[in-house]
């Protein structure tokens, strides 16, 4: 084993103070970069990265450098503040008044305690996705107090109900990225990895870039031209929401035109052989119920754990007891010729040659069939890899879009292979020293793949039951949903009435997430704000929904924070394929300012006054499967630091307490191949055909029909189909405009926009606060760059800003950078800047995906001009 | 920060058959709020599993605990962890004979999903 020290050095400086270079970790984005922050005489004066860390590599981004600029923002809260007006809307003043810590923690436990006795779940439990460290100290907290709502705000909501479903399902991990090292050919479909923030922003980006120096080609399929696509070899244009359509074009054009698949992939890691009758499903063996196989070599069918991969049919029409069926790969390739390249050019724009083209270079790239050694060790190669994010899968059709696109992979066996498409990380040996962090992807029911570990608890398969909602997301009704819109729809009264929820919320518990700005339309979630008895958030600054909080309480930041697991875990933020694992902590490099207290201690309090102290220590165990001598006492009060040492010893013995943590900052040891390349020597297979949805929409179907609810049949089907978005099946004269937003390079969420040194980075970028639109067309219009323009939907929502005419977007496509266009005083840089897209967006049933409850992030607008260049 | 039940839980009670064992059961969260009285303890017949552990559990304190716990009959929510003194167990494990003591059986809820 070896172990690379990132010290914590401290010197006297010339000064009276103190010299010190501080190992920790980046919280700018939810990438957590380890970082070194150095603080001379009690002042942080730079940020850089920690060159001892893998995750970043030493490098960090324009956000992570200016991040002090934050840190020492004037704006900063400094106090416990108390709303006086008891009327809340949108520019109402509050009539903030500071209080007490006491005075503020008495008022939340009273309530709390009451809430907790009537029915815990009235408590929703709700944080920004940006700090990653929050999960284990408010997911542990909301499962002591006993309520199922957890919600990660717009961050979670427009991020990944499709993407991470499925990279669990087909990866067994929270995403997927090309295997930068070995891959010669990626193709992205609205995707930013190794470009943008994100999952292993920086470790991605030295990744991506050797990659590319390398000879890596790149093919970025995206609506418009920017973090990826400038740095690809060729940009595929496309209409908005349409990717899926174009890569099940490509599917069939690689199964039924080229016939380039890997047999042996299909037949050994995934369904594809096992026999499908006329309802849909497995035929099953009547003894064992396993799915059976069509037996080529004894001519039968049989269960599939007797017979040798390698005889399973994959092709073909047989007869069981009489019935006719077909291999599950026969009803794939049947089904794929619906999406001729000719038919996706229709719904995409993408000429069918292009695709054609793109289909014949991935499945060429592939090389089906070979082999490399890496350290020794003889691995399957593929280096093709096609991945996906919140770009495709934010539409109607989220699931089946990334679906089709991961298809790509799983027909020439690029899945979790040397070169492939990469899960983050889903399998560990552990660490050396004491064998813990150990997980493995395994197989589950019917052979098919269970992540070794799981980020949210919830594992994607196998799927959970559908029942009668306890949750205020519809979640345990719509299964495949992880993040949902009933937090703040318009209709959420509506919805929980007509499914059943047996309670209504009543009190919010926020942790820096800006619900008004990031969810959608900002009068539907303001009045969603408004119906809450109390909410109570904790911020660094006052921001839009601080409108509709009684309580704020003032945060510390990441520079003044401690966190045992900040790159934790594995499958979320560690860069994948070969090279080191790394887990390093976050620490102070500088102390709170006025009251400002550390979230998790202020949590620990506020449950200690609740009397939920021993649940919510039950829930720590189990969360950080912490084992002897390292589990807490349910009535021992400890602090945040005890705790994140008790983890740290549970995890690397002894030794590697907090107290070493805090001198190295982080502790690495090497990959073996057998890690990032699992795949070959797990016996476990991915779902090419998704059998179990004919099962979860039957009973969703069976609990919803007292209400008169039936689940559409085109989002239950076993196989990818394309379900448009309501943007695509808007035919009124005049709004021919697609509008979505990107994540703009420069920006996190919608906190860093309030960042001087980021605001004037944006500023001098023409795309960050402008409205982008196709040169050609916005010029044949009369438009010209600098115009002011309305933008507005058909339902009259609508936003203004300065047009930018650009080449580098799709011509029906609107592009606006998410989460600028702030208008509260709290945040005085960010205010007035760039364009709030959000208000674009209906929050409702009929704009959320009936599969995986994905709202609909574009909608298609009319642009009209109301102002000349300056 | 070893974990130790209290020493203030109930004395052990008297077996109510032949055989049978005490377990010291610690419900927490959500859980907890539909059995107030923690830790409680019940005697159980030797060997018995974790599954059928749970569903005596049901019986005593009725269907709302099962229907937090268990997602089918024959399968728990994987959000919830069950431990006996300390460690992670399954439906399907038995539970230790432990002669002379008493074995802590631990059962919460955890949250669900999240995104990001």
């Amino acid at each position: 084993m070896t172990i690379h020290l990132s010290r914590r050095e401290e010197k006297p400086s010339n000064a009276s103070g103190i010299d010190k270079w501080v190992p920790s970790a980046c919280a700018l984005c939810y990438a957590t970069c380890s970082i070194r922050a150095h603080n001379v005489d009690g002042v942080v004066i730079k940020i850089e990265g920690n060159p001892d860390s893998v995750v970043g590599k030493g490098k960090l981004c324009g956000k992570g450098v200016s991040g002090l600029m934050g840190h020492y923002d004037p704006n900063r809260l400094t106090r416990p503040l108390r709303r006086t007006n008891p009327r809340k809307g949108i520019g109402v003043d509050p009539g903030w008044k500071e209080i007490s810590w006491e005075e503020a923690l008495t008022e939340i436990a009273e309530t709390l305690k009451r809430v907790r006795a009537e029915d815990p779940r009235k408590l929703v439990v709700q944080r920004t996705t940006t700090v990653t460290a929050s999960r284990i100290p408010f997911h542990s907290f909301a499962a002591g107090f006993g309520t199922p709502n957890i919600a990660t705000a717009g961050g979670g909501l427009h991020c990944g109900n499709g993407a991470h479903e499925i990279s669990g399902i087909m990866h067994a991990s929270w995403s997927v990225v090309p295997d930068f090292a070995y891959c010669n050919y990626a193709i992205y479909f609205g995707a930013s990895k190794g470009h943008s923030a994100g999952h292993a922003s920086c470790s991605n980006m030295g990744l991506a870039a050797d990659a590319r120096a390398r000879g890596m080609k790149m093919v970025v399929v995206d609506p418009m031209c920017n973090f990826a696509s400038a740095k690809a070899s060729e940009w595929v244009p496309l209409r908005v929401g349409t990717d899926g359509p174009l890569a099940l074009a490509m599917c069939n054009v690689i199964v039924n035109e080229l016939g380039r698949i890997d047999e042996p992939y299909l037949q050994s890691k995934t369904n594809g052989p096992y026999l499908i009758g006329p309802d849909k499903r497995y035929v099953r063996d009547p003894g064992s119920g396993e799915p059976l196989v069509w037996d080529c070599g004894c001519n039968e069918a049989r269960p599939y754990t007797k017979v040798p991969s390698a005889s399973m049919a994959l092709l073909g029409e047989y007869r069981v007891d009489g019935v006719a069926c077909h291999p599950a790969f026969q009803l794939l390739k049947d089904h794929l010729q619906s999406f001729s390249p000719e038919a996706a050019e229709a719904i995409t724009t993408v000429p069918a040659a292009n695709i054609r083209r793109l289909a014949t270079e991935f499945a060429t790239e592939a090389r089906i069939g070979s082999t490399i050694v890496i350290d020794g060790v003889n691995v399957p190669y593929r280096p093709v890899a096609a991945i996906a994010f919140r770009g495709s899968q934010g539409h109607m059709n989220s699931t089946y879009n990334f679906l089709g696109i991961d298809l790509l992979n799983q027909l020439v066996g690029a899945a979790d292979v040397a070169g492939g498409c990469l899960g983050f990380n889903p399998a560990c040996n552990g660490f050396p020293g004491t064998g813990r962090l150990k997980y493995r992807p395994k197989p589950g029911r019917d052979g098919l793949m269970v992540s070794g570990t799981w980020m949210g608890y919830h594992y994607p398969y196998p799927m959970a039951e559908p029942r009668a909602p306890q949750n205020i997301g519809l979640q345990d009704l719509f299964v495949m949903g992880m993040n949902s819109p009933f937090l703040a729809s318009s209709d959420q009264e509506e919805v929980w009435t007509r499914f059943g929820l047996p309670y209504r919320p009543e009190v919010l518990l926020n942790f820096g997430a800006n619900m008004l700005m990031s969810m959608g339309t900002k009068e539907t979630v303001a009045a969603a704000l408004q119906r809450y008895k109390l909410i109570v958030s904790f911020d660094l600054f006052l921001n839009e929904t601080s409108d509709f909080v009684d309580i704020v309480l003032p945060d510390c930041d990441y520079l003044q924070s401690m966190d045992s697991r900040s790159t934790w875990p594995f499958i979320f933020g560690h860069p994948a394929g070969m090279g080191e694992w790394c887990w390093g902590i976050r620490q102070p490099a500088d102390e709170p300012r006025g009251e400002q207290r550390r979230f998790a201690d202020v949590l620990l309090d506020l449950a200690d006054r609740v009397g939920i102290l021993p649940d919510v220590h039950a829930a720590m165990n189990a969360s950080l499967n912490l084992e002897a001598p390292y589990r807490l006492l349910p009535d021992r009060r400890y602090s945040w630091d005890e705790i994140c040492d008790a983890e740290l010893k549970n995890n690397f013995g002894e030794a590697h307490g907090l107290g070493w943590f805090k001198k190295n900052g982080v502790i690495t040891w090497p990959k073996t191949p057998d890690e990032p390349y699992w795949r070959a020597t797990t016996e476990a297979r991915v779902p090419i055909y998704w059998e179990f949805m004919v099962d979860i929409h039957e009973k969703i179907n069976k609990i919803t029909q007292q209400c008169g609810y039936k689940a559409p049949d085109e989002y239950y089907d076993p196989l990818p189909l394309f379900n448009p978005c309501l943007s695509h099946e808007c035919k009124t004269p005049g709004f021919d405009f697609y509008a979505f937003y990107y994540r703009d390079t420069l920006h996190s969420n919608s906190y860093t926009t309030e960042n001087p040194w980021l605001d004037e980075a944006a500023r001098l970028d023409p795309y960050s606060y402008t409205i982008v639109v196709n040169r050609s067309v916005g010029e044949a219009r009369g438009l010209k760059s600098g115009d002011l323009i309305r933008v507005e939907t058909e339902v009259g929502r609508s936003v203004e800003g300065r047009i930018c005419l650009s080449e580098a977007i799709h011509p029906e496509g609107l592009g606006i950078a998410g989460l600028a266009g702030h208008w509260h005083a709290g945040m005085p840089v960010a205010k007035g800047k760039g364009v709030f897209f959000n208000e674009l967006l209906e929050l409702d049933f009929a704009h959320a995906s009936p599969q995986n409850l994905n709202l609909d992030l574009c909608a298609k607008v009319k642009v009209t001009r109301i102002g000349e260049a300056p | 920060m070893e974990y130790s039940a209290s020493e203030s839980g109930p004395s052990r009670g008297e077996a109510e058959g032949p055989g049978h064992q005490a377990v010291r059961l610690w419900l927490f969260g959500g859980l907890a709020v539909l059995c107030p009285e923690r830790p409680l303890t019940l005697e159980v017949p030797p060997g018995i599993t974790v599954g059928e552990l749970l569903g005596l559990l049901g019986k005593r304190l009725g269907a709302a605990l099962l229907e937090s716990v268990m997602e089918t009959p024959s399968r728990k929510f994987s959000i919830c962890r069950v431990f006996i003194d300390g460690m992670p167990v399954d439906l399907d494990d038995r539970l230790p004979e432990t002669p002379g003591g008493l074995s802590d059986f631990e059962l919460i809820v955890l949250t669900a999903a999240e995104g990001g």
